[in-house]
C-alpha cells in the first residue's frame, strides 16, 4: 500500500520483457523494472529511443504480458490475467493516447471517439452523446464529422485524447503524445492531458520532451531497459 | 459487443474499402455464376433433349395386354381409362390406341401398306406434330365411327404425290376414309412414327382391321397415361396394376394381366450419356469455382493483413479476440451472400443473353438464387475464418510500437 491505505492505481514490481532475436538469442527490452502511479498523479517515463519506455507502457497498459515480475491494478494482481480478461480490464480502466493519435483512417472523428464505448456495450445514442461531449472538451466540436486525414496534427492528437478520455478511465497512458507537434500545439495537448489528473486519473506519459517535466508529479528515467532514476522532479 | 454493432462495424469495414470490396465481390460472383450457369444450361439441355427425343412419351405409362399368360383377360378397355385416371396419381392426360400394322391403302393412283392408328382421348400430346393443313380429329369424333382420317406428312406425300391430300378419299383394307387433315413436321423422335401413318377415329378403326373379330369394340391395343413427372413412373405402374387387377379380379399371386411398357428405358441410356457430360461440365465449373475462391481467399487474407494496425488499435481499446473474429466473419458472410446473390443474377443475365443469341436452353429454378447466396455465405465463412483468426491474433501492443 502507498499513500496511506490507498492502493496504487497501477503498480509494477520487477517486470521484465525479453524478445527473441531472429538470428537466435534474446534481447532484454525491460529488466526488472519497478513502477507505480497513483490516482491524480502525472508520471513521466523519460529516456532515449530504445530505452524500454514503450515496452514498459505496453506491460503496465496490459497490452503485453511480462516475462517476470508482477502488475497490480487498483491493488489486484493482474499479472496472470488471460487475453480476454486483459481486454476487459483495458476497456474498463484504461485510456490510451499514441504518438500518431492512433485514429482509424476512414472513420469520422466522432466514430473514432465513440469506438471504445462500442466494446463496453454502450447504446448507440449514448455513445454519440458521450463522444460529442469528449470532443467538445478538447475543442473539436466543429470537426466531429471530419475524417482524421482532414485534421491537422494537433487536432488529430486532441481527437486521440478525446477517445482516450471518453470512458473516463482511471488510468491514462500516453506514448510520446507531443513528439510530432510544434511547441505551441504540444503545450496545448500537454495542458489538456494534465487536466485528466485533476479528475483523479493516474496519467502516465512516455516522452522525450523535457518541457513536460514541470507538469510531472513523478519521473522515471530509463536507459537500456532499466529504470535508472525514479522520484519527484527537482 | 452488441450484434447490431458487430454488423455495423462489418458494413463499415466493407464500405470503407470500396475498391477492394468490389474486386473481391466480383471474383466471388464470377465463381458462383459459373456454377449456376452450368446448372441452368444443363437443366435446360436436359429438358430440351428429352422433349426433342420423346416428348410426352418419355413420361408415359403404356399399358398393353399380357400375351404371355394363359388366363388372359383381353386388351385394356376404354372404360379402364376413367378408372385409371381416378386411381393413379399425377396423370396429366390419357389416350387409347388401336394399332394396325401393314394395312392396305389405296388411292386412285397409289397402292401401299402402312400403319393405322385408331385414336381416343388426348392422343395429340403423344402425336406431337402440328397440323400442316386441315384439322385434327376432335374428342367427340374420336369415339364415333366416322370414317375420317389425318395423314402423317410422309404418308400424305406418298399416297397423294401430285396433289393435296386434304378432302380426298382413300381406302384402307377396302373401306373408304376421308382425309380431314395432314400433320406437319414431327416435333420429336417418337412423333416420327406417325409421319408415315394414318390416324383415324377409334370407333371407325375396327372397320379397317382385318382381325377386328379379335378385339371388342371398346378394346384398345394400348392405353397411355401421360404423367406430370416422368420420375414417378414406377409408382404410377404400381397403382395402375393394383387398379386393373381389382377391376379384372386378378389376385397378386398371379401374373399381371397387363404389360406395362417402360418408355424411359431408352431415355435412361440417353440420360446416362448426358450425366457424363454434366459431370464433365461440373468438374470444369468446379475448377473455375476453386480458382476463383483461391483468389477470393487471397484477397480476404490480404485485406485482413492490411488491417493489422486497425485491429491492434481496436484491441487496445478493449475489443476481445472474439469481437474481432466476429467482425471479420460478419464482413465475409455479408460479402459472401452479396457475392453469391450477384453471381446468381449474373448467371441469369448471361443465360438469358446466351439463350437469345445462341438459343441456349436455360432452365433456372428460383432456388438457384437461394443456393447461390448459400454457396457465397459458405465460401465467405470458410475462406474468412482463417484471416479472421489471424487478424484477431494481432498483438495489441503493436498499436503502441509504431
Amino acid at each position: 500500500m502507498t499513500r496511506g491505505d490507498r492502493p496504487a492505481r497501477l503498480k509494477a514490481t520487477g517486470v521484465s520483457r525479453r524478445y527473441r532475436r531472429s538470428g537466435g538469442g534474446d534481447v532484454v527490452a525491460l529488466d526488472a523494472a519497478d513502477f507505480e502511479a497513483q490516482g491524480g498523479e502525472l508520471v513521466l517515463i523519460m529516456g532515449p529511443s530504445g530505452s524500454g519506455k514503450s515496452t514498459l507502457l505496453a506491460i503496465i497498459g496490459l497490452l503485453d504480458p511480462a516475462d517476470d515480475g508482477a502488475v497490480f491494478l487498483n491493488g489486484i494482481d493482474v499479472t496472470r490475467a488471460g487475453e480476454d480478461e486483459r481486454a476487459r480490464l483495458r476497456r474498463t480502466h484504461l485510456g490510451f493516447l499514441f504518438q500518431d493519435a492512433g485514429l482509424i483512417d476512414r472513420k469520422p472523428i466522432l466514430d473514432n471517439t465513440a469506438l471504445p464505448l462500442i466494446y463496453r456495450g454502450v447504446p448507440r445514442r449514448e455513445r454519440e452523446n458521450r463522444a460529442q461531449a469528449a470532443l467538445e472538451a478538447v475543442g473539436l466540436a466543429d470537426r466531429m464529422h471530419h475524417a482524421p486525414g482532414e485534421l491537422s496534427g494537433g487536432e488529430r492528437q486532441r481527437a486521440g485524447l478525446a477517445r482516450a478520455i471518453v470512458c473516463n478511465p482511471d488510468i491514462l497512458i500516453c506514448d510520446e503524445p507531443t513528439a510530432a507537434l510544434d511547441a505551441a500545439t504540444a503545450q496545448d495537448v500537454a495542458r489538456r492531458i494534465s487536466e485528466m489528473k485533476e479528475r483523479g486519473a493516474a496519467v502516465i506519459l512516455a516522452t522525450h520532451d523535457r518541457d513536460l517535466v514541470p507538469l510531472a508529479d513523478r519521473i522515471y528515467e530509463m536507459r537500456h531497459g532499466r529504470i535508472t532514476e525514479a522520484g519527484a522532479p527537482t | 459487443m452488441k450484434v447490431a454493432d458487430i454488423f455495423r462495424e462489418a458494413i463499415w469495414g466493407l464500405a470503407s474499402r470500396p475498391a477492394r470490396t468490389s474486386a473481391t465481390l466480383i471474383a466471388l460472383a464470377i465463381s458462383v455464376a459459373t456454377v449456376a450457369l452450368v446448372a441452368g444450361v444443363l437443366g435446360g439441355f436436359e429438358r430440351r433433349i428429352e422433349q426433342m427425343s420423346f416428348g410426352a412419351y418419355g413420361r408415359s405409362l403404356v399399358i398393353r395386354e399380357n400375351f404371355f399368360i394363359v388366363d388372359r383377360v383381353g386388351s385394356p378397355r376404354l372404360s379402364d381409362i376413367e378408372r385409371l385416371r381416378r386411381s393413379v396419381p399425377g396423370v396429366e392426360s390419357a389416350a387409347a390406341w388401336r394399332i394396325l400394322f401393314g394395312a392396305e391403302v389405296d388411292t386412285r393412283t397409289v397402292h401401299g401398306q402402312t400403319e393405322i392408328y385408331g385414336v381416343y382421348g388426348d392422343f395429340r400430346r403423344e402425336a406431337s406434330a402440328p397440323l400442316a393443313v386441315g384439322r385434327h380429329i376432335s374428342d367427340d369424333e374420336a369415339s364415333t365411327a366416322r370414317r375420317i382420317c389425318v395423314l402423317g406428312d410422309q404418308a400424305a406425300r406418298r399416297f397423294f404425290p401430285d396433289d393435296t391430300a386434304l378432302g380426298r378419299t382413300l381406302r384402307i383394307n377396302g373401306v373408304s376414309c376421308e382425309v380431314i387433315g395432314v400433320l406437319g413436321e414431327p416435333q420429336n423422335r417418337i412423333a416420327e412414327r406417325y409421319s408415315g401413318a394414318i390416324l383415324t377415329t377409334f370407333g371407325a378403326s375396327a372397320r379397317y382391321f382385318t382381325y377386328n373379330t379379335v378385339m371388342a369394340p371398346d378394346e384398345a391395343s394400348q392405353i397411355t397415361l401421360v404423367l406430370n413427372d416422368g420420375r414417378h413412373l414406377d409408382r404410377a405402374q404400381m397403382w395402375a396394376d393394383r387398379t386393373l387387377r381389382r377391376r379384372y379380379g386378378v389376385p397378386f399371386s398371379q401374373a399381371s394381366p397387363f404389360l406395362y411398357a417402360d418408355p424411359t428405358a431408352s431415355v435412361r441410356s440417353l440420360r446416362q450419356q448426358r450425366e457424363l457430360v454434366a459431370r464433365l461440365l461440373f468438374v470444369i465449373a468446379g475448377v473455375g469455382l476453386i480458382s476463383g475462391l483461391i483468389g477470393y481467399g487471397s484477397a480476404v487474407a490480404a485485406a485482413a493483413s492490411e488491417r493489422r494496425r486497425e485491429v491492434a488499435l481496436r484491441r487496445t481499446l478493449g475489443a476481445s479476440k472474439s469481437d474481432i473474429v466476429l467482425q471479420f466473419l460478419t464482413e465475409n458472410a455479408v460479402l459472401g451472400v452479396l457475392g453469391g446473390a450477384l453471381g446468381g443474377v449474373l448467371a441469369l443475365v448471361i443465360g438469358v443473353a446466351a439463350s437469345r443469341a445462341w438459343n441456349w436452353p436455360i432452365d433456372f429454378e428460383p432456388s438457384v438464387f437461394g443456393a447461390s447466396a448459400l454457396i457465397g455465405l459458405f465460401c465467405g465463412l470458410v475462406f474468412g475464418a482463417l484471416p479472421a483468426r489471424r487478424a484477431a491474433s494481432a498483438p495489441p501492443a503493436g498499436a503502441v510500437r509504431t
